[in-house]
Parts: C-alpha cells; sequence; structure tokens
C-alpha cells in the first residue's frame, strides 16, 4: 500500500476519536430555566384533603391544646395568653396563616410559574400568597408573614429525570404555628420538601414535608408532613380572608 | 517505504491505538449500580411533632387516639358500624394480647423501626427490604418482582409487599392483610383493604405516606404521612410478649349495634358536634367547615 494510502486510512479512522473528545469545548449552553428544568410538575389546583389531626385543623384547637408540639416555657406563656380579638382588633387576624403554619390549613393551594425562575402559591386560607425564588436571592424585603423563600429542584440519580422540590423560608414575621396562639419568632426557618405521587387510582397528590427550626419556642425542630389532592383544571378557586379565630 | 513515512505511519498508528483504548476504556460499565435510586436501610425514629393518633410520645404530650374517633376517616356506614361494635377491651383476650400492629398502623405507632436489605450474595440484587417495628417480627418487602399469591392465599397482620421505586421514591404495595386496627382505638380496616405506601428521603428524614383503599369500610382512600429521622446511635430493642389471661369476661368484648353507650364521649369531651368525628369523605374537605357551623356541639350533660 502506497505510504499516502496509509496515511489517509489511518487518518479517517483516528478523525472521529479526536473529533469525539473536542465534545464539549464550545461555548457553553445558557442553563435552563427553572421552570424548563423542573423535575416535577406541581402546577395546577390542589385541595387539602384533612385525613390526620382532623380536630387541629378543621376547627381552631383550644386554648391550651398543644398537641404534638415541644414548646418552650416561653412559647408556652405566650399561648396560654392568646386572644383572638385583641388580634383582630390589632389587626393581626393573619398572624395564623404565615408560611410556617398556611400548608396545614384547610383550602385549596393553586401553584403558578409567575416568570421562568419564580414559582408562585396561592392559598384559599388567608388569600395568602407565597413566591420561591429559584437560582437567586428574593430582593431585600421586611419580615413578612411568608417570608423569603429559595427554591432549588433535586434529580433523581438516574433517568428518566425526576426528583423533588426543595424550599427554604426565612424573614418571617413573627406567627403562630396554631391558630390557638402557638407562637413562632423572626428567627424561625423553615425548609420544606414537595414530593408528588401517584394513587393506584390515579390520582396525583402532593406530600409536602416541613421541618420548622424556631429555638426560641421549639424544644426541637417541628417535623410535619401534609397533603393535598390534584384537582381537575378549572377547579373552584375562592380566597377566604384570615380569620384569628 | 521512506524511513520518515514509516515513521509517520508508526506514529499515527500509536495515536490510533491510545485513542481507541481510550473510548474503550469510557465506554465500560459504571462500577455504580442502576437499579436503586434511594437506599432506606438503616435505624428510624420517629420525629417530633408528626406522630398523628399515636401512642407513645417522644416529649411531653402523651397521646393516644380517643375512643369511637373516627375524624380524618372516609368511613362508610359499614365501617362506622363495625367500629362501634368494638370493645377496646378486646386486647385482654389471650388471642390479642400479643397480636403485632397491622402494616398500615405501625408506621403511627410512635418510636422507631429498622429496615434492612436482604441482597443477592451472588448477583448482589436487592430481593427485599425487611421492615421490623418494635411491635412485629418481620416484615418484607419484595423487590425481585416476584408475583402475587392468589387471593384465597392466607392473610397476616403484615400482609404481602412488593416494592418499586419510582424516581427516588419506593412504593410498596400490599395486600392479604387480616382486618385489623387503623388507629389505636376501634378503628379498623377490611381483609380486602389494599395498602400502599411511599418512602420519601429527604437528607436524614424519611417520610412514609400512606394510602388505605377499603371497598368495604371506607368511601375513598385514605391517605396520612409520618417523618422519621435516622438515628445511628440506636437499636431497635426486643420485644418479648407472654400471652396473659386478662380478661374476666365472658366470651369476646364487643357492642351491640345501638348498644354502645361511649360513641358521644368524645364528641362531648372535645367540644365537637357529634357527626363530625362519626369520619366520612365529606368531612375531610374544607367545605365541610360551613355545615360544621351549623351543627349542635354534644353536650356534656
Amino acid at each position: 500500500m502506497p505510504t499516502r494510502t496509509l496515511i489517509a486510512v489511518l487518518t479517517l479512522i483516528a478523525a472521529p476519536v479526536f473529533l469525539h473528545a473536542q465534545r464539549g469545548q464550545g461555548p457553553p449552553a445558557p442553563p435552563p430555566t427553572a421552570k424548563a428544568a423542573a423535575a416535577i410538575d406541581l402546577t395546577g389546583t390542589w385541595v387539602s384533603v384533612i385525613g390526620e389531626d382532623w380536630w387541629l385543623r378543621m376547627v381552631t384547637p383550644r386554648k391550651g391544646d398543644y398537641t404534638h408540639l415541644a414548646l418552650t416555657p416561653a412559647a408556652r406563656k405566650m399561648a396560654d395568653a392568646w386572644d383572638p380579638a385583641k388580634d383582630e382588633a390589632a389587626g393581626e387576624q393573619c398572624k395564623g396563616y404565615g408560611a410556617a403554619a398556611i400548608t396545614r390549613l384547610p383550602g385549596r393551594l393553586r401553584i403558578t410559574w409567575q416568570d421562568d425562575h419564580t414559582m408562585k402559591l396561592e392559598y384559599e386560607a388567608g388569600n395568602q400568597i407565597r413566591v420561591f425564588h429559584f437560582g437567586t436571592a428574593p430582593p431585600p424585603a421586611p419580615p413578612s408573614w411568608q417570608g423569603a423563600s429559595v427554591a432549588e429542584w433535586r434529580y433523581t440519580a438516574v433517568p428518566p429525570r425526576s426528583g423533588e422540590l426543595k424550599v427554604v423560608t426565612s424573614r418571617l414575621k413573627p406567627g403562630y404555628l396554631r391558630k390557638n396562639g402557638v407562637p413562632y419568632s423572626a428567627n424561625t426557618t423553615m425548609t420544606e420538601y414537595y414530593h408528588r405521587i401517584t394513587a393506584p387510582n390515579g390520582d396525583a397528590w402532593l406530600t409536602i414535608v416541613s421541618e420548622v427550626i424556631d429555638p426560641e419556642n421549639l424544644q426541637q425542630p417541628f417535623v410535619l408532613s401534609t397533603h393535598f389532592k390534584k384537582l381537575p383544571d378549572g377547579a373552584d378557586f375562592t380566597p377566604e380572608p384570615c380569620s384569628a379565630s | 517505504m521512506h524511513r520518515g513515512a514509516r515513521a509517520t505511519v508508526a506514529v499515527l498508528g500509536c495515536l490510533v491505538l491510545t485513542a481507541a483504548l481510550a473510548v474503550r476504556t469510557f465506554a465500560q460499565a459504571s462500577f455504580e449500580t442502576t437499579y436503586q435510586t434511594t437506599d432506606f436501610s438503616g435505624e428510624w425514629w420517629a420525629v417530633g411533632g408528626d406522630v398523628p393518633f399515636a401512642g407513645r410520645m417522644p416529649f411531653e404530650v402523651g397521646y393516644t387516639a380517643e375512643l369511637y374517633d373516627y375524624s380524618g376517616l372516609p368511613f362508610n356506614d359499614a365501617g362506622r358500624a363495625r367500629a362501634d361494635a368494638g370493645d377496646i377491651s378486646d386486647w385482654s383476650i389471650p388471642e390479642f394480647v400479643c397480636r403485632p400492629h397491622p402494616g398500615p398502623y405501625n408506621w403511627y405507632y410512635g418510636g422507631g423501626f429498622r429496615i434492612t436489605k436482604d441482597i443477592d450474595p451472588i448477583t448482589r440484587a436487592l430481593v427485599a427490604y425487611h421492615v421490623q417495628f418494635l411491635r412485629n417480627v418481620d416484615r418484607p418487602i419484595y423487590m425481585d418482582g416476584r408475583s402475587r399469591p392468589p387471593e384465597w392465599a392466607p392473610h397476616t397482620w403484615s400482609g404481602f409487599s412488593t416494592g418499586k421505586y419510582d424516581g427516588n421514591t419506593l412504593v410498596v404495595t400490599t395486600t392479604h392483610l387480616r382486618e385489623s386496627y387503623i388507629r389505636a382505638n376501634t378503628a379498623l380496616f377490611s381483609e380486602k383493604a389494599t395498602f400502599t405506601e411511599y418512602l420519601m428521603l429527604d437528607g436524614d428524614l424519611l417520610t412514609v405516606t400512606t394510602l388505605l383503599e377499603d371497598p368495604v369500610y371506607m368511601e375513598e382512600p385514605h391517605l396520612q404521612s409520618i417523618s422519621f429521622r435516622r438515628d445511628v446511635h440506636r437499636e431497635l430493642p426486643a420485644f418479648p410478649c407472654t400471652v396473659g389471661v386478662e380478661n374476666v369476661t365472658e366470651g369476646f368484648p364487643h357492642f351491640l349495634p345501638g348498644h354502645n353507650p361511649y360513641i358521644d364521649d368524645t364528641a362531648k369531651k372535645l367540644g365537637l358536634p357529634r357527626e363530625a368525628i362519626r369520619g366520612g369523605a365529606e368531612t375531610l374537605y374544607p367545605e365541610y367547615r360551613k355545615k360544621l357551623k351549623t351543627l349542635p356541639r354534644a353536650s356534656a350533660n
């Protein structure tokens, strides 16, 4: 075989190998938006189904009922002094509707994308809105009932892509962990995990796991898991005003 | 061929060989397994807060289910009738003193549990998870795709469970259960019930969502969940149980229909309408609060 032919054949064999090695060296593609990179679809209208702690949730718990709660003495003292009429008069009737408590209240939850990097959660309960920011910290703002929330997708280790949503919320205005005056402070941090599951009958459910840490009022982290069932498109959504009692 | 050309050919040949070997190396199978996405084995302990209707609390509030409290349960009339007929003192009969908690209730008992893996020593495939609670011996969850036994096969306290992964979540399906309790009172599920569990891991938190479908006693599926934290400093203790004859009454403790004098006690104690704690699908949804306001409260007198 002539030398030139042999060199040409070897070059042809080698070329794909070197081209393969060149991959990934071009200009980096822009990162996908949080909306495009969603691990699961949380959008739509969901309804809370009160299958546990019914009489702590469907009615306002009685004063002094601290079932499941490991309160500090200071928190117990504050809760023992709960006066819903006083809260109403002070315009503080939404104290029981803050981020650390609202998931547990009966009502519907509507989830939409506000933009490519921001998720909006609207609650019938107290006509409240939470905003989850992906990728960047939320803009500075004073403490509020719903605080500031930073979100990130967590993906499965192997395909097909799925996963959960993790949300960390802080900068909360002091509120009630339960409507009967159990307090949480401005130093509260809440971490949530949103899981979507499918029932054997095909219904879609959300399980929201929340861990509330408040050294001022809780002797240990307060962990709860709460459920919402997916409703058909166009389901009713009727916000309710806050009520202190 | 000239010497220079021979050298060029040799160099190119070496390059091709090296590159080909590199590609082959990258193409080899990974050492990572792919059949399992999350490892749930370990020792787990209930966390404060999320122990609905549990009998044992790790902190200040001792709390068990109130008698004849069906709130949160999507009971139908048959479910209510069956539960109303129950007498909690049936625990005192020898046949029931040491009965294990049923699968659907065990997560909510409080305390902890252990999950171990049954690995095939040759293939290293995950054959089964085994769950051990305080008050049961061993509950296998088969992961090897084995078929379910026929409907007429024996029903047990734990039932027959198979598992599969859905993303990071372990989904467990259980059938072949014996009739037993949903919570620490006389509320029961039937032997026709199917139980689906979803195990989800978030850091060191394990959350179990349970979905109970019972065509005999329920109007719709009953969903609950509970979270546990991994605890590497704790071991599940043994639970020796001795059958004792504590029952001094004749026969099996029960109430005939319409003769249970205690059904309203919890509603009176909690200051709630009687109907509210009788359960039913309607009572689980937010709209029920409007009806609740119109119902008379149970009177303590």
